[in-house]
């Protein structure tokens, strides 16, 4: 019934080992966040479920849920059809949601079997997810912080209208809840020796990142009003005044701190502030969006020029620049070029440098771990190992600056070295291949559904404070973003050996994802797939289920409804989160299209009063094509059944969706 | 391939309702290709039956088990546990099914739960046509490679009858006249003057009228 | 001359024939078949006794030819494929030949579902080819379909067939006709003809073919009788032609039977100009009366 076609597709046989590949945001992710599942979950409601998904690979989900970059987002499969999913943005909706419902903060207490014990030098992003996953190998680990707080450049580098400084503080706390100790306020090298700790611990582990700002060799460097970005920002985020900041503030730098800086700097002083950088506009190496938000609070961007001197005799007066022609080389290496000559003058009071970070590492004795002759530390990416047996390290220290997440993926890279250099069976994860691209014909047929905007405060007001400047999606937004998801490889999965190559998938799916060849062999595409199932309900071999809600958990889900006090059960559609039957135990599925005359005839074997379907009008598809033909199809085949067994035709209702609140835009 | 159709559920419960336990048997060849007797239709049957039972208040229970051929020997051996715990085995292959399962279960009894109506060709996804009649003397080279007669209502061997009109059999509108696509092909194949030969009588003793038929792969013979 | 047939007699003489059509009783009663004898016996060359036409239970045709011999009038006795066996064939034509029957019709039958036993089997052992080259040889061999020599007399039948110029393929009904021509047969009667156009297309391809040399050619007429027979047979009955006109004509009549027999006759005397043609078969079904009429009025004969 679903797609009556009379002509065969032409069949091209997919790359081998499709059952493998995962959805692209996952693999594009440095920590490898099941982004799918959890999404999944939003898009049902289920927050706290989702967030326990997040927190599967990710220590710190409310942090990563706000400042995250989203590398996932430039992966995902949607942006070939229309725009990416919100990923990051959902992330934070499954954390909010969880905390609102009281759910999913209750940390695991991490049994430290091993006995073996690990000192984590550092609490930013790496030391901590070194720790949390140490914890749940159990090794005991002991993070050493110089700073009163812990949290690393998260909490000294980073603003809290990005990131409250609350949020930080939850996260942290559940890893303490954990049960990992995090000592505050000791600096190794001055208040513990690290070669004691050496030998008290059974393994280091070096994640003091990048915490020294870079300097400028510029005549007038040395004036009292010319700032260095990193302790700049962490008096800023401990509430400490800057006296020196004036009115007129020019800020050295294109990359994400510099933004923090300067849109600090506009906070506090309420003064004319204006970014100075060496990049062109596309060149610039902070995140678009930071530009965009940076620009609508007012801050002015100067490209291609370069600090060629600090203008002033004891108060900073304004800083000379010089044109830069090109900032990299042929082989794309940092190597500046200006024209000497083209000189011009940006006036102003204070100047703040945010060039670049380095780390300090006057802590490690001369015994090792080794230094190389630039001040790095000498590490073996693959292992996580440095010189020194036993010493470890992880995060910025070693990979250089990025985004927090790529911190936390060498954290927990460091965690499972040292993990298995403590004798715990654990080994590397094998690195994940993607699906590919979504074919044109594919995309062609996917109900368009635009991106939902994070709504933020409006640029006037937010510059009165620190508080946040994103306000989360609302529910209604986040479950309509969270439906845009295609579902990569959480779709159909058919089995060779139960397969008759009788072709019915083929004839049926709507986006031509089953294919066979003249000898029966086939598969189904998962870059056509779309999760729809409807070959999942007419595979008379039973040869084909569904990754995501398979036969078995609607099953199970359908006697977790009927526990409901009606007796009776509703077959309710994600996209719509509207009900049909309140009173009923409500089976969620993604569409009720997914539904075979079997399923519902379950309903009533595991005792079901009646059973109302939600389906969408019959005027237009809904979010799957044919789906609500398939719904209303195995609802006939259902009922049939049902009247012939014996039971009244009125025991199973087809109900249109009340409301389908993700086709509004 | 072979295609049949689940007879009506009130006929099957009248054969299964005398009896405790019942083994619905699939069968994952032609009736499932054909959508109506595989492992989703067996475990489908199974459950409607579960339903009208258990809502009579009739004891026993109801299991679906499906194997990939019942057409075949080793395949129903491998049910035998399945097939000793029922006291009927209802099987939705066709009617070769449940004759194999009286051969190889001689003390079981066996019902039908479907009609087998035909061997044929699928057009288009869910609309079967009959395309073969096991005449056991294929003529369609002289027809076009149009098989008259399994598509002729009238098996005629000689042409169209005077009921053929704008390509439709006497019968009925939906059905087309065989011998309409045989003249249409033969016309396109410039072999009109094959029909100008007079074909038949057939020899019906080949075909099921000649009494049950047997085949042999030669050279096997014990 | 090949059979004591009075029709081959008088088609061979190149006399205009006219046949009707005689539909046995749905009973066993042989009081029907002699009312309708009398009826059209003094105004036609012979009467088509119909085989449980339109698949409906009726007396055997072999029976009620018998009975119409014995009123004098000389039956074509109508033989189809669809109840019988070659056995059941042969059989019955042997008795038919034995009772004095001299002309066979041979048909391959309406289809069952059409009749009152919609449930039947329908036999179609041969189809009306190769009954007709069944029929010829038993009669020329004089051999069984199997090949075996009739030893005692054979029947010796004047062997006919039908044609429908109105079905599809149309390019096919001439070369089919000339099939059974080839396969034996000596006359044809045609499906009723209302579309003369069609009918004078048909008739030159049968010509073309040789087939109006080598066998005579009745066409098939009828009186409509009311506007809403013309309607239904134009619209509800398969390989029926009935051109507007006519239906507009009946739609327009002041006396519907009146004008039905006329129009019956203007196809009559249109039908006569067409070369090939040599004669007409009147089936005036369920109303024998109207054949007198249309035989005078047409001018035909007695």
């Amino acid at each position: 019934m679903a797609n009556q076609t009379a002509t065969l597709r032409s069949f091209s046989r997919p790359v081998p080992g499709d059952e493998l590949r995962r959805p692209p945001c996952e693999v594009a992710c440095p920590i490898r966040t099941d982004a799918q599942r959890y999404i999944q979950l939003v898009a049902e409601g289920r927050s706290a479920e989702a967030l326990a998904v997040v927190r599967k690979t990710n220590p710190l989900p409310q942090v990563i849920g706000r400042i995250c970059p989203h590398p996932c987002e430039d992966a995902c499969r949607r942006g070939q059809v229309d725009e990416p999913i919100a990923i990051c943005n959902l992330k934070r909706v499954a954390s909010d949601g969880a905390k609102a419902a009281e759910l999913g903060f209750k940390p695991p207490k991490a049994a430290f079997t091993t006995g073996k014990k690990v000192v984590i030098i550092g609490s930013g992003p790496s030391g901590l997810a070194a720790a949390h996953d140490l914890a749940l190998m159990g090794v005991q680990p002991v993070v050493f912080e110089k700073q009163p707080e812990a949290g690393g450049f998260l909490r000294s580098g980073i603003l809290s209208y990005r990131l409250p400084k609350n949020i930080l503080d939850e996260d942290i706390d559940y890893i303490r809840g954990m049960g990992v100790e995090i000592k505050t306020g000791v600096r190794v090298g001055e208040d513990v020796d690290f070669s004691d700790l050496a030998q008290e611990f059974d393994a280091v582990l070096i994640a003091v990142g990048l915490s020294e700002s870079r300097s400028l060799p510029v005549p007038g460097a040395g004036l009292p009003q010319v700032l260095l970005a990193v302790p700049y920002l962490e008096a800023v985020n401990a509430g400490r005044p800057v006296p020196e900041l004036g009115k007129e503030i020019i800020v050295i730098g294109g990359g994400n701190v510099a933004i923090d800086v300067a849109r600090s700097a506009r906070r506090l002083t309420g003064g004319k502030v204006t970014m100075v950088c060496l990049e062109a506009d596309y060149e610039m190496p902070a995140h678009s969006w930071e530009i965009e938000d940076a620009t609508a609070e007012g801050i002015g961007i100067i490209c291609s020029q370069g600090p060629n001197a600090i203008i002033g005799e004891d108060r900073v007066e304004g800083l000379q620049v010089k044109k830069c022609e090109s900032v990299f080389d042929g082989q794309g290496r940092f190597a500046p070029k200006f024209c000497e000559t083209e000189l011009s003058l940006i006036s102003g009071d204070t100047v703040i440098i945010a060039i670049g970070q380095m780390s300090n590492l006057a802590f490690l004795p001369d015994t090792g771990p080794d230094i190389n002759e630039r001040g790095i530390l000498i590490f073996d990416r693959e292992q996580c190992t440095t010189t020194r047996r036993g010493v470890f390290a992880g995060g910025e220290v070693v990979t250089g600056p990025g985004a927090a997440v790529n911190a936390l993926a060498s954290g927990k890279r460091a965690a499972i070295a040292i993990a298995h250099y403590l004798g715990v069976a654990v080994d590397f994860p094998e690195e994940p291949v993607a699906i590919g691209e979504v074919p044109a014909a594919v995309a062609e047929k996917v109900k368009p559904a635009p991106r939902r905007k994070m709504p933020a405060r409006p640029a006037g007001g937010r510059l009165q404070d620190f508080n946040e400047v994103e306000l989360g999606l609302t529910e209604v937004e986040a479950r309509c973003e969270a439906s845009r998801c295609l579902l990569c490889t959480a779709g159909a999965r058919y089995s060779q050996l139960k397969c008759i190559a009788c072709l019915t998938c083929v004839r049926v799916c709507p986006y031509g994802a089953p294919w066979a060849d003249k000898d029966g062999l086939g598969g189904i595409s998962p870059e056509r797939c779309q999760a729809c199932g409807i070959c999942f309900t007419q595979c008379p071999a039973k040869a084909i289920d569904l990754t995501l809600l398979s036969e078995n958990d609607i099953e199970r889900e359908i006697g977790v409804a009927l526990a409901n006090e009606s007796g009776d059960v509703e077959f309710g559609c994600w996209y719509s989160q509207s009900r049909v039957e309140p009173e009923a135990g409500l089976v969620l599925l993604p569409c009720t299209g997914r539904l075979s005359a079997g399923l519902i005839l379950n309903a009533f074997e595991q005792g079901a009063g009646k059973v109302y379907v939600a389906v969408c009008s019959e005027s237009e598809d809904g979010h799957f094509i044919h789906g609500h033909r398939q719904a209303r199809a195995a609802v006939a085949e259902a009922q049939k059944a049902i009247e012939e067994a014996g039971l009244g035709p009125e025991s199973i209702e087809v109900r249109l969706e009340p409301e389908l609140k993700c086709k509004k835009i | 391939m072979i295609t049949a159709e689940r007879k009506e559920f009130d006929e099957i419960r009248q054969m299964t309702d005398p009896h405790e336990n019942v083994l619905v048997a699939g069968c994952n060849t032609c009736v499932a290709v054909c959508l109506t007797g595989g492992e989703k239709e067996a475990e489908q049957l199974a459950q409607q039956l579960r339903i009208a039972r258990n809502h009579d208040g009739i004891k026993g229970k109801v299991e679906a088990v499906t194997v990939l051929r019942q057409c075949e020997n080793e395949y129903l051996d491998s049910i035998s546990e399945q097939v000793e715990r029922a006291d009927i085995v209802l099987s939705t292959a066709c009617s070769i099914g449940p004759q194999g399962l009286v051969f190889r279960y001689p003390a079981k009894r066996v019902a039908p739960a479907m009609n087998t109506n035909m061997m044929g060709y699928v057009k288009e996804h869910h609309v079967w046509t009959e395309y073969c009649a096991a005449c056991g003397s294929c003529l369609i080279a002289a027809t076009g490679g149009i098989c008259p007669v399994a598509r002729c209502a009238k098996t005629l061997l000689n042409g169209p009858c005077g009921g053929s009109q704008n390509g439709r059999c006497e019968i009925s509108p939906e059905v087309p006249c065989a011998w309409q696509e045989i003249y249409d092909r033969l016309a396109a194949l410039g072999d009109l003057d094959t029909l100008k030969r007079i074909v038949g009588p057939k020899k019906w003793n080949l075909s099921n009228s000649g009494g049950p038929r047997t085949m042999k792969k030669e050279g096997f013979e014990p | 001359m090949k059979t004591g047939s009075n029709l081959e007699r008088i088609l061979e003489s190149g006399a205009f024939a006219v046949t009707a059509e005689l539909g046995p009783p749905k009973s066993a009663d042989p009081q029907v078949i002699i009312d309708k004898a009398a009826i059209l016996k003094d105004h036609v060359d012979a009467v088509n006794i119909t085989d449980n036409q339109t698949a409906i239970v009726r007396m055997s045709s072999a029976a009620a030819a018998k009975i119409c011999i014995e009123q004098g009038l000389e039956p074509v006795m109508q033989m189809t494929c669809r109840d019988r066996n070659r056995l059941a064939i042969q059989a019955d034509i042997l008795g038919a030949a034995a009772l004095g029957v001299k002309n066979l019709l041979c048909l391959t039958g309406d289809h069952q579902c059409f009749g009152n036993h919609p449930q039947a089997l329908g036999v179609f052992d041969l189809d009306s080819i190769t009954m007709i080259r069944m029929v010829k040889d038993m009669r020329d061999g004089p051999m069984f379909q199997n090949g075996e020599e009739i030893t005692g007399p054979a029947p010796k039948l004047f062997i006919g067939a039908a044609a429908n110029p109105y079905a599809d393929p149309f390019p096919y009904r001439a070369l089919r006709l000339a099939k059974k021509v080839d396969a034996g047969i000596g006359f044809v009667q045609t499906q009723i003809v209302f579309n003369v156009d069609k009918f004078e297309e048909f008739m030159h391809q049968c010509r073309e073919l040789g087939v109006s040399e080598r066998c005579r050619i009745l066409a098939g007429v009828a009186p409509l009788k009311s506007a809403g027979m013309a309607k239904y047979m134009k619209n509800r009955v398969a390989g029926m032609d009935v051109p507007d006109k006519i239906v507009t004509r009946m739609s327009g009549a002041k006396d519907a039977q009146d004008e039905g027999i006329q129009v019956c006759v203007d196809i009559i005397n249109r039908i006569r100009e067409i070369e090939g043609v040599a004669g007409v078969h009147i089936m005036a079904v369920e109303w024998e009366t109207s054949v007198s009429e249309i035989v005078r009025r047409a001018g035909l004969k007695k």
